[in-house]
């Protein structure tokens, strides 16, 4: 159905005032400035009013496959009986000679953040090169390199609250953060400035030897070599420390 | 665990050297088009081989992957039972991926993945005195590389065919070659064998039979003193071979032959008399190529009671050895046409493993042939639908698509082909009972067989012991004579763990040394799971260039890390998150949590129950997994993975069905290969 293969890596943003219809479309649109293809397939939700229902998991309801284009999105959006959950993209980088296929997707939160809070928003594509297998280096150096760029574009052009690059994770809304601070989301990340506060040096300072890069309204730091143009690579062990210096201020 | 470090070096300009020369015959403006017609969303569905190759040789291994992903959304459903070209072109044949360059431990091609093959999975056998060619690919001449030579009378299995070519993908089957993979002419290899251990043999000017099987190789060891036994040799010939030419009774030949004194001593031993009748009337045609079959289809032959002295026993014989040859070759055909696809994939390092799994299913199921023979042969009208119904919904749709059509094939009126399809039908249960072993063990496959019900069970007597042969030659950690020293204090595990640990750091020192890149170490450090507890070894990058080795080992039949032991908790964050990526995958439909998250929660209790789990790495994440087969109706594997370290120690990371290439790496380090 997706066309990704396992392990997935998963690019992460969460926006703590935006409604999620307008996260979707805002990442959906950076993503398609920055050159990925949109493919022919969607899936959605269907029911009476269903646009205006909260949800917490993307199969709380069959999802249903539609075809699509990009003049469609307007129409999907504005209709609150049909809920655009997830997007097929050809081709996530869009400059590259091989297309890599993602899919443009809500992350599920539990029930309880549902009722209260937004959805981040993923982007799938394919980890396989992050196997360990030794003589994959080179696709996952190139990999890496290539989803370290997209990341930290979207970061600059959406400032979402924060953002992270995942395996087989999903990052979490606040309210999820708050409730269980024991997140792995956060080895290679975007957190606003906004959010952090006066918290700022005590973040940088946790992650001591790793890659920081100030982008214009946060802060992107990565702990593995590959998503850094440095090859920092540390060790974590830093989860519920940096879970509460993010929550800290919210 | 213990932790060496080793720098692995880089072999661009090796890899860059072994680029296959076929690779050139595409040209830069064929890839450019290529690309084009993928960037416009229409992958072409006609991809040929060599264009695969060129682009995975200029764009890398995964690359191609995405494309071939894409373009499989092209192409029509995969014929059953075969494996989507995305699968078998995981890195997982050999591939090894460096600089954007590949390169293929084996040196034969993947033609067999392009248009025109289909699958085979059933014995052949180089039949000409010359031998063949194995090649590289399926061209003659200078058009491809002689990988070896494969002598007369060498075994292969049938990977697939291809008919408008006139060429076999084959895979050498036992002897010094075993495990050899290439492209070898249909014309130089039969697949009509009258059992599975036949060979072939041209008939000499003066050729005799009693002579032939008194001195043939096929049958050393054979008990050809009794004259019974020799009886049943002659006769085994005569049956294989008389529809098929090269052999001919002569009863005018033996009365010339016979003296007065041969009359005088057959008056005074029928016995005697009987068998110098088959010797010396069964005329073998010079120039002729004839069936020699295996010893244990002679003594099948021999059971079944067909002695020449009755009248009509030629007619007999032939429809015994018909029913036999079918039934045998049928259980052979049926194991390899499932266990091919099963393990495809694992052909590289798990090559020796087949050949004894085919081995001993050929070899422990021929001798318990009779057995299961008689016991269809007597199957009750009712016992035989109830048979139909299970397996036809579970398993066997690839051979019978309804009950109806089951049963028909079953009783059809040609016996060698009734007795082919029973065969097909056993060969077909033993590959999931395999499949079973090597995932979960002899219990969970004969738990499985029960599932067949009362002829489930009535199999599972037969097939225990083979079971448990199986399972037998999958682990490798038995104590073998010289394993280690019996007199050392330090005789315990902990004392093994310390000898393996030691011997590790030397090997991983001098590998280091020596600049070898890890694929060599790891083959290096292999033998060391010998000692006991000593579940494999793992590289884990530490930084470009630079892995740390871990060495795995067991303690108590469960794994740990750092002495811990790891619980195992399904919480609802990985349900969800394993859900939500991976649940369709399994169910091959759009999923709803209402409906198919309790089957799913279901699904990874089972898998987690798998008593050997290893260590995985997804991304920066360690855990701990559990690998299984999943047997019909599913016939798939499913993966678990539960977080082995850090805050979420013992949670429930994700689940999802492996590829070829995750399969193959989990089974090596569950220490199945």
């Amino acid at each position: 159905m997706y066309n990704i293969q396992v392990p997935y890596m998963e690019l992460g943003f969460y926006f703590a005032d935006m409604p999620d219809d307008n996260a979707f479309g805002a990442v959906c649109a950076a993503l398609t400035r920055q050159g990925a293809v949109l493919g022919k397939r969607a899936f959605v939700h269907n029911g009476h009013a269903v646009a205006t229902q909260p949800f917490a998991t993307i199969h709380d309801m069959p999802l249903e496959e539609v075809a699509f284009s990009p003049s469609d999105m307007q129409s999907l959006m504005a209709d609150s009986d049909t809920r655009l959950v997830q997007i097929a993209l050809d081709d996530v980088f869009g400059d590259y000679e091989i297309p890599t296929p993602a899919l443009l997707t809500y992350s599920s939160i539990s029930d309880e953040a549902s009722q209260q809070d937004h959805h981040p928003i993923a982007v799938w594509l394919s980890g396989i090169a992050f196997d360990p297998i030794p003589e994959l280096e080179a696709e996952r150096q190139a990999l890496g390199e290539r989803v370290y760029a997209l990341f930290t574009q979207l970061a600059r052009a959406l400032s979402p609250t924060y953002a992270a690059i995942t395996f087989e994770y999903a990052l979490e809304c606040l309210t999820d953060l708050k409730r269980d601070p024991r997140s792995l989301a956060f080895r290679n990340f975007y957190v606003a400035n906004d959010l952090l506060g006066d918290n700022h040096a005590a973040l940088i300072g946790l992650y001591t030897g790793a890659y920081i890069e100030p982008l214009p309204d946060g802060v992107y730091i990565s702990c593995t070599a590959e998503f850094n143009p440095g090859g920092k690579h540390i060790p974590f062990e830093k989860g519920s420390k940096t879970v509460r210096l993010i929550i800290a201020n919210s | 665990m213990t932790e060496q470090t080793h720098k692995n070096k880089n072999k661009a300009q090796q890899v860059e050297a072994a680029q296959p020369q076929h690779q050139q015959q595409v040209s830069t403006a064929d890839v450019a088009h290529l690309i084009q017609r993928l960037q416009a969303g229409d992958p072409p569905s006609d991809l040929t081989p060599n264009q695969i190759m060129r682009l995975q040789s200029t764009f890398g291994n995964q690359a191609v992957l995405r494309m071939i992903d894409a373009q499989s959304r092209h192409v029509p459903a995969v014929p059953e039972g075969q494996t989507p070209p995305s699968d078998l072109f995981v890195i997982k044949d050999g591939y090894t991926a460096s600089k954007r360059r590949i390169q293929r431990a084996d040196t034969s091609s993947d033609d067999f993945l392009g248009p025109g093959w289909a699958k085979a999975g059933r014995l052949g056998l180089v039949y000409k005195d010359e031998g063949v060619n194995l090649r590289d690919k399926p061209l003659p001449g200078e058009q491809s590389n002689v990988v070896t030579k494969l002598p007369h009378n060498t075994r292969v299995i049938i990977v697939k065919e291809n008919s408008k070519t006139g060429w076999y993908a084959v895979r050498v089957q036992g002897g010094k070659l075993s495990g050899k993979f290439g492209y070898a002419a249909q014309s130089h290899v039969r697949d009509d064998l009258p059992d599975p251990k036949a060979v072939m043999y041209t008939v000499k000017s003066g050729d005799m039979l009693g002579k032939l099987v008194q001195n043939h190789p096929q049958y050393d060891g054979y008990p050809i003193q009794t004259g019974d036994d020799a009886r049943s040799l002659a006769t085994a010939v005569y049956v294989a071979n008389k529809e098929l030419g090269g052999v001919r009774l002569n009863e005018t030949r033996f009365k010339n032959q016979s003296s007065m004194w041969d009359y005088f001593l057959d008056e005074t031993d029928r016995y005697r008399a009987e068998m110098r009748r088959i010797y010396q009337s069964v005329e073998l045609i010079e120039g002729k190529r004839i069936w020699l079959p295996g010893t244990e289809y002679v003594a099948r032959l021999k059971s079944a009671n067909i002695i020449p002295s009755r009248a009509g026993w030629k007619n007999a014989a032939i429809e015994a050895g018909k029913a036999i040859g079918g039934f045998t070759t049928g259980i052979v055909e049926g194991f390899l046409k499932s266990i091919v696809d099963a393990l495809v994939g694992l052909y590289e390092i798990g090559k020796s493993i087949i050949d004894m799994v085919i081995d001993v299913v050929t070899g422990e199921i021929l001798k318990k042939v009779q057995e299961i023979y008689d016991y269809f042969a007597k199957m009750s009208a009712d016992d035989l639908m109830k048979l139909a119904e299970k397996l036809v919904m579970n398993l066997v749709s690839g051979v019978a698509n309804s009950v109806k059509a089951f049963v028909a094939k079953w009783n059809q009126n040609h016996v060698y082909n009734k007795w082919n399809f029973r065969g097909n039908v056993v060969g077909h249960i033993l590959s999931e009972v395999v499949m079973i072993l090597v995932s979960g063990g002899a219990a969970n496959a004969l738990k499985w067989l029960g599932k067949l019900g009362k002829v489930g069970s009535k199999l599972a007597s037969i097939i225990r012991k083979v079971g448990t042969k199986i399972d037998d030659v999958m682990p490798r950690r038995k104590r073998r004579k010289g394993d280690r020293d019996r007199d050392s204090d330090a005789d315990g595990p902990a004392g093994e763990r310390a000898r393996a640990i030691a011997q590790a750091k030397l090997i991983t020192e001098g590998h280091d040394e020596a600049n070898q890149p890890i694929p060599v170490l790891m083959t290096a450090l292999a033998p060391l799971r010998k000692y006991k507890g000593v579940n494999g070894f793992v590289p884990e990058r530490i930084g470009p260039g630079t892995y740390r080795i871990v060495m795995r080992t067991v303690i108590d039949g469960k794994y740990t890390t750092g002495g811990e032991k790891i619980p195992r908790n399904i919480t609802e964050h990985g349900l969800n998150h394993s859900f939500d990526r991976h649940a369709h995958e399994w169910f091959g439909r759009a999923v709803s949590r209402e409906r198919d998250m309790d089957k799913w929660r279901s699904l990874i209790e089972y898998a987690t129950r798998n008593k050997k789990p290893f260590p995985w790495k997804t991304g920066d994440s360690q855990t701990v997994a559990h690998l299984v087969y999943r047997g019909a109706p599913d016939k798939k594997w499913f993966m678990v993975q539960y977080f082995a370290e850090g805050e979420r120690f013992g949670e429930l990371a994700t689940a999802f069905i492996p590829n070829a290439s995750q399969r193959e790496r989990a089974l090596k380090l569950m220490g199945r290969f």
